[in-house]
């Protein structure tokens, strides 16, 4: 249980260590870069070790600086007041991974959030229908760098 | 903007042996948001939320905005503590920019998140009065707000949307008048509290209403990561001023409102103990003002290439910011966790079971603020 027992499951299951992630201002954090296709296999592990609070995804789309489309996962481990990033990047020409919404429920609505506004198919989630935007904004995805916003004023 | 035709011409009405309604848009407790509502006879069998109807997408916007200037989309998350969230800003930027800002401009954004903190959940105690038809404390509390943002428009000059939190410091330095202001706004909420207190605690209608209505479980604020008095109600004790203090709130001496009991009324109460609490925390912070003339911090037009996060606890809970840099004027992407987001989706758990009257209860003691669920 705990972080130190997770850290080193992700280093014999995943072959990843953990970074210190200074820039979370509120909480020490370490930070785990994986392979998309095991998160699912991570979200277990977190969730076996005690990181039972999910806080935030935050995807990031770096296509203008030449790269993919990075994922953020945020968790916490309420007992050792530890935070973990998970992050992951995955290609923006076909953005899949798995969901792991049966594993953190908190997840659901913040996966269909991130589908929604950057395309993400998150495989195996029940509800990828519209939520926050308007009808003539779907299946533009609004948040990815690509879409540009039509101003109001001539 | 208006959400089209589509999804309202849903078919409504039956379904099976089951009634199909439409709780919301127009409902008057519900604010703009739908619920739809499966019915059997007067019991809800399965709830589904439809949020989305002022859905601006400020995290779009915010990528068009320099650091400063964010602010006006920022404090626009929520308008009725738009404190809180201006704070998270200034706090994610000058983590972005490693600047430091003087202990007494901590101090007054301690009082200024604190008077937002009050305002907001002034508003959300007349809010789950309101819910039941039942005016009159709606009043009560909104005439004590007044004096609160006579106070923000005399340092502001807006009684709502102050934009007075900004990266690098305070927007103007606080005058005495301002503090007299402020003064007279605790002096009035000690001399009425005592009242307001005894007609909102017991009253008849409210605790026949909200007693044991919509009970959280504290597992399923693990599950679904809910936050602020929505979670403390439910006996779990995270207050991101106590858990991982900011902006010096470890200097005061405050305690964290929690119940165990995690229904309705445990919300209520959360919700109006609070503001005692903040009510002390502006005493303290008053008399412990430090010293300094110094209320802006000069920060840099451009912020080296990098990431932060940041969290404060605002009127509704726990607010989160993901901020990226790519070394220009403005951010490269921002990403708002909001905590009425995550809160909401607790009422499809909680609602099945209970009569259709309820709904209303338990829906407006979850204290959604339709501004920053929908973002």
């Amino acid at each position: 249980m705990g972080f130190e027992n997770l850290a080193k499951l992700m280093k014999t299951y995943f072959g990843v260590e953990a970074e210190e992630y200074p820039q979370n201002r509120t909480a020490k954090t370490y930070l785990f870069k994986i392979q998309p296709e095991h998160i699912r296999e991570v979200a277990k592990l977190l969730k076996e070790n005690g990181f039972n609070f999910f806080h935030t995804l935050a995807p990031v789309d770096y296509s203008p600086k030449g790269r993919e489309l990075e994922l953020n996962y945020f968790f916490e481990n309420l007992e050792e007041k530890v935070w973990v990033v998970i992050r992951t990047e995955i290609p923006l020409d076909n953005p899949e991974i798995d969901s792991i919404h049966d594993i953190y429920p908190a997840l659901e609505a913040c996966e269909r959030e991130e589908w929604e506004k950057f395309g993400i198919q998150f495989k195996g989630h029940p509800r990828l229908k519209p939520m926050l935007l308007d009808d003539t904004l779907q299946g533009k995805w609004v948040q990815r760098k690509s879409y540009i916003p039509k101003p109001h004023r001539k | 903007m208006y959400k089209g035709a589509q999804i309202i011409t849903e078919p409504v009405g039956k379904e099976g042996d089951l009634m199909v309604l439409n709780w919301g848009v127009q409902h008057p407790a519900s604010g703009p948001m739908r619920i739809k509502v499966w019915l059997d006879g007067e019991t809800i069998v399965k709830v589904e939320n439809d949020p989305g109807y002022v859905t601006r997408n400020l995290e779009k916007m915010l990528e068009y905005r320099t650091w400063e200037n964010a602010v006006v989309n920022v404090e626009r998350i929520c308008f009725i503590d738009d404190l809180g969230t201006l704070l998270n800003w200034a706090l994610a930027v000058e983590k972005l920019a490693e600047v430091e800002v003087p202990k007494n401009v901590q101090y007054f954004r301690v009082i200024l998140a604190e008077v937002g903190r009050i305002v907001s959940h002034l508003i959300g105690v007349g809010g789950m009065f309101g819910a039941l038809g039942v005016a009159t404390p709606m009043m009560w509390v909104l005439t004590l707000r007044e004096f609160y943002l006579d106070f923000l428009e005399h340092y502001s000059g807006y009684r709502i949307s102050t934009a007075s939190i900004v990266p690098g410091g305070v927007r103007f330095e606080p005058t005495k008048e301002d503090f007299e202001l402020l003064k007279k706004a605790i002096e009035e909420t000690e001399r009425r509290w005592p009242e307001y207190k005894e007609v909102f605690k017991d009253n008849p209608t409210l605790v026949e209403r909200y007693k044991g209505v919509g009970v959280i479980p504290k597992e399923l604020v693990y599950k679904l990561g809910l936050r602020g008095p929505v979670a403390r109600a439910s006996g779990v004790a995270y207050d991101y001023r106590k858990t991982y203090p900011y902006s010096s709130y470890e200097d005061f001496d405050f305690n964290i409102v929690v119940k165990e009991e995690g229904d309705a009324y445990a919300r209520f109460l959360v919700v109006l103990e609070e503001i005692e609490e903040s009510v002390k925390i502006i005493k303290q912070a008053m008399e412990g003002m430090p010293e300094g003339d110094k209320w802006k911090v000069r920060m840099p037009k451009k912020i080296k290439a990098g990431e932060a996060f940041s969290a404060v606890e605002w009127a509704r809970g726990g607010i989160e910011f993901f901020v990226v840099s790519d070394g220009g004027t403005g951010p490269y992407r921002v990403k708002i966790s909001a905590p009425s987001f995550m809160n909401i989706w607790a009422l499809e758990y909680i609602a099945p079971g209970h009569k259709l009257a309820d709904l209303a209860a338990i829906f407006a003691s979850l204290y959604i603020c339709h501004g920053d669920l929908d973002r």
